[in-house]
C-alpha cells in the first residue's frame, strides 16, 4: 500500500511476526478441531 | 402523482389480493380435504402426540402415497415438471428480490439517520419503489404457482398439506402481514421522515425484514424436506413435530445461503435499474445520483457474493453428510458439469464486478495511488478464472483419448480436481476484495499517526493468506491423504476470510478522521454500466442452475427416500433441456426486470398540460 503513512522497517517486522504467528496458529487450530493434528513443520501428523 | 400512485397501488393490491384468495382458498380446500382423522396423528397436536406413541400406533400411521402414473394429471399433453420448472423459478426470482430490498434499504436507511444525510434517505425510498413493483408480480406467480402444483400434482401437494399442516396457514398469515406492512413502509416514508418518527420509520422497516426472513425459512422448510426428509418415518408418515419436520440437516444451510444470496441478487437487480437510469439521465446531477446509486448497489452484491461461495460449501457438506449418494449425484455424475458451468457464471459475475470498481477508481485522482495494482489483479482474475473452468474428465472419442494419452490431460489434469479449484476460487475473492479495498481507499488520505504499521500488517495479511491458500491446496491437497485434502479446505476459506474482516476493520479504524478527496460523481464511463447489466443476468442465471442441481439431486423422488416420483418426468433432465429451461426463464426474468424498471419510472414522468387554443 503506498499511502501516505509509510512503513517502517520496524512496522514490517512486527506485522510480518504478527501476521505469521496467527496463521500458524490458525491452521493447527483450525486442523486439530476437525481430528486431523499437523506435526510442528505442518506435516499430517497421522 | 400521488393520485396516481394510490390508483396503482390500490391495483396492485387488488390483484395481489385476489390471486392470494384464490391461492389460498385452493391451499384451504386441500388442507381440509386431507384434515387427518385423530388416528392418524397428523397437525401439531396430534403429530407431538404420535411421537410418544409411535411404537404402539405405527400401524395405523398413514405414510406416503404410493403414486402411479395415472395419478398425475396432464396439461395439454405439455410436461408439467417443464410448466412448475418455470413458474416456480419466476416465483423464486422476484420473491428473492422482494425479500432482499427491504433488508439492505433499512440498513441505508439507518445510515441516512445516522449520517443525517437525505441522499442516504432518497435513495432508500427509491430502491422500494423498484421493490414495490415486483412485489405485486412475486404474489402473481406465486398463486399461479401453487394452482400449478395443486393442478398439476395433487397427491404430492395433499401428502405436503398432511405433513406441514397449519404451517402453511401460518405462511399465508404472514404472507398478508408482509403485504400490509410493506405497503404501510413504503407509502409512510415521507410522512414519517423526521425526528422520533423515523425512528417509527425504521421500526416498520425491521418488522418487516423480521416477517420477510420467516417467510422465506419457511418456504425453505418445504424444499429441504423434499431433499432430506426429517420428522416422518420410512414410509413418510409423519411422527414427530412440526418443528422436527422443519429443522431437516439442509435447512439451516439453505436458509443461510439463500439469505445471503437473495442480498447479492437484489443489490444486483437494483444496480441494473440505476445503471438503466445513468444511462438515459440528461443531466449531469441526474447521472450522479444514479452513478452514486450504482455505486452502492455494486458494494451491496458484492459484499453480499464475497462469503456466499463458503455457505454453499457449508451446504454442499451437509448434503454429503447427509447423504454421500446425493452428493456424489450433484458432484461426482451427471450433474457435475455443470459446476464448471457455476464457474463461469461466477467468473462473469466476479469479473464484472472487479471492472466496475476499476472503472469506478476513475472517479477519483487519488485512486493514482493504486492503478498500477489492477493489472496485477486482472491476471491473477483471469489464471484463477482458467483453472476454474478446467474439467477433470474431458468427453472425448476413441481417437481423441489415444492422441491424449488417457481420459485426462497429462498437465490440466491436475488442474480438474478441487484443490485447484479451491486455490483459484479463493484467489479470486480476495482479489476481489482487493479491488473493493483499493476503491474504498481511493477517496482517502489516512491521517491515524500509526498508518505505516497498518498498511504495513495490510500488505502482509494479503501476502501471507495467498500463500497459505496456495500450500494448503497444493500440499495437503495433491501430496497428502484425502481426509487432510478436504480438511484443509476450511484453512483456505478462514484464511479468506481473515483477509476480508481484518481489511475491513484496520481500513474502518484507519479512515477515522481521514481526509476525504474529491470524487466526481457522473462522469465514470458507460461501459461501467453495462458490467452493471452483466451482474444480475449472471446471478439470473446462476440461481437457475443450481436450482436445477439442488431439485435434481432427489433424483427419481417427490421426497427423497419416502415418496416416489411416478410421473412422466421421474428421471434428472438432460443437460441440454435443462439449459433451455434455465435460458427461458433467465430471459423472461430480465424482460419482467426490464418492465419493472420501465414502471418505476412512469411514475416521473409527467405530461405537460396542454395549452387551450383560442
Amino acid at each position: 500500500m503506498n499511502d501516505s503513512g509509510k512503513s517502517s522497517p520496524k512496522d514490517w517486522l512486527i506485522a510480518i511476526a504478527v501476521t505469521l504467528v496467527v496463521f500458524y496458529m490458525m491452521d493447527q487450530g483450525i486442523m486439530a478441531v476437525q481430528g486431523l493434528p499437523l506435526n510442528f513443520n505442518m506435516s499430517p501428523a497421522q | 402523482m400521488l393520485t396516481r400512485l394510490i390508483s396503482r397501488s390500490t391495483t396492485q393490491s387488488r390483484w395481489q389480493t385476489r390471486f392470494w384468495i384464490l391461492a389460498l382458498l385452493a391451499m384451504l380446500l386441500f388442507f381440509i380435504g386431507n384434515v387427518p382423522d385423530s388416528s392418524s396423528g397428523i397437525g401439531f397436536v396430534d403429530a407431538a402426540h404420535a411421537s410418544e406413541t409411535v411404537a404402539e400406533e405405527a400401524v395405523e400411521l398413514k405414510g406416503a402415497p404410493k403414486l402411479k402414473r395415472e395419478d398425475y394429471p396432464q396439461l395439454l399433453g405439455m410436461s408439467s415438471r417443464s410448466i412448475v420448472w418455470v413458474i416456480a423459478q419466476m416465483h423464486l426470482y422476484l420473491a428473492a428480490f422482494v425479500l432482499a430490498v427491504p433488508l439492505f434499504v433499512t440498513v441505508i436507511e439507518w445510515i441516512g439517520v445516522k449520517n443525517r444525510d437525505d441522499r442516504y434517505d432518497d435513495m432508500a425510498h427509491e430502491f422500494m419503489k423498484v421493490s414495490m413493483t415486483a412485489y405485486s408480480l412475486t404474489a402473481l406467480f406465486g398463486g399461479t404457482l401453487a394452482f400449478a402444483l395443486f393442478l398439476l400434482y395433487p397427491d404430492f401437494m395433499g401428502y405436503m398439506m398432511r405433513v406441514f399442516g397449519g404451517q402453511t396457514l401460518v405462511y399465508a398469515f404472514l404472507f398478508f402481514a408482509e403485504s400490509a406492512i410493506l405497503y404501510i413502509y413504503y407509502y409512510s416514508w415521507n410522512s414519517l421522515r423526521y425526528g422520533n418518527k423515523k425512528y417509527i420509520h425504521l421500526s416498520l422497516g425491521i418488522l418487516l425484514n423480521v416477517v420477510g426472513t420467516t417467510l422465506l425459512f419457511i418456504a425453505n422448510a418445504w424444499a429441504t424436506f423434499m431433499m432430506a426428509p426429517s420428522g416422518v418415518n420410512e414410509a413418510g408418515a409423519v411422527t414427530g413435530n412440526i418443528w422436527e419436520i422443519m429443522r431437516g440437516p439442509l435447512w439451516n444451510p439453505v436458509n443461510l445461503h439463500r439469505f445471503v444470496a437473495n442480498i447479492a441478487f437484489g443489490g444486483a437487480v437494483v444496480g441494473a435499474y440505476a445503471a438503466y437510469k445513468f444511462l438515459s439521465a440528461k443531466s449531469l446531477e441526474l447521472k450522479a445520483h444514479y452513478d452514486w446509486m450504482g455505486y452502492t448497489a455494486n458494494f451491496i452484491a458484492i459484499l453480499a457474493f464475497l462469503p456466499l461461495p463458503f455457505a454453499g460449501y457449508w451446504l454442499m457438506a451437509e448434503v454429503y453428510a447427509y447423504s454421500q449418494q446425493m452428493g456424489i449425484t450433484a458432484m461426482g455424475g451427471i450433474l457435475a458439469w455443470l459446476f464448471i458451468v457455476q464457474a463461469v457464471l461466477i467468473g462473469t459475475i466476479l469479473l464484472a464486478a472487479n471492472y466496475y470498481l476499476w472503472s469506478g477508481m476513475s472517479r477519483c485522482d487519488g485512486s493514482e495511488r493504486y492503478r498500477y495494482l489492477i493489472k496485477y489483479i486482472a491476471v491473477t482474475l483471469v489464471v484463477c478464472f482458467l483453472i476454474w473452468v478446467t474439467p477433470h474428465t474431458l468427453i472425448l472419442t476413441a481417437k481423441e483419448t489415444a492422441a491424449l494419452g488417457g481420459s485426462h490431460h497429462p498437465m490440466l489434469g491436475p488442474l480438474g480436481i478441487m484443490p485447484a479449484k479451491n486455490i483459484a476460487v479463493n484467489l479470486m475473492l480476495i482479489a476481489t476484495f482487493l479491488s473493493f479495498q483499493l476503491y474504498r481507499r481511493s477517496d482517502k488520505e489516512v491521517t491515524v499517526a500509526w498508518a505505516g504499521l497498518g498498511n504495513a500488517l495490510l500488505v502482509t495479511i494479503y501476502v501471507v493468506a495467498i500463500a497459505n491458500v496456495i500450500f494448503a491446496g497444493i500440499y495437503y491437497g495433491y501430496f497428502t491423504n484425502t481426509v487432510y485434502k478436504v480438511g484443509s479446505s476450511v484453512m483456505q476459506v478462514v484464511s479468506t476470510l481473515i483477509v476480508i474482516i481484518a481489511g475491513v476493520t484496520i481500513d474502518s479504524l484507519m479512515f477515522k478522521g481521514a481526509k476525504t478527496l474529491p470524487s466526481k460523481w457522473g462522469q465514470v464511463s458507460n461501459r461501467a454500466q453495462y458490467a452493471l447489466f452483466a451482474l444480475p443476468i449472471a446471478f439470473t442465471w446462476l440461481m437457475a442452475l443450481m436450482g436445477y442441481v439442488r431439485s435434481s439431486v432427489k433424483t427419481h423422488w417427490h421426497v427423497y427416500t419416502v415418496m416416489k416420483d411416478n410421473s412422466p418426468d421421474n428421471y434428472i433432465p438432460a443437460i441440454g433441456h435443462a439449459g433451455n429451461m434455465m435460458t427461458i426463464a433467465t430471459i423472461s426474468f430480465v424482460l419482467i426486470v426490464l418492465f419493472i424498471f420501465w414502471i418505476a419510472s412512469l411514475s416521473e414522468s409527467r405530461q405537460v398540460k396542454p395549452v387551450a387554443s383560442a
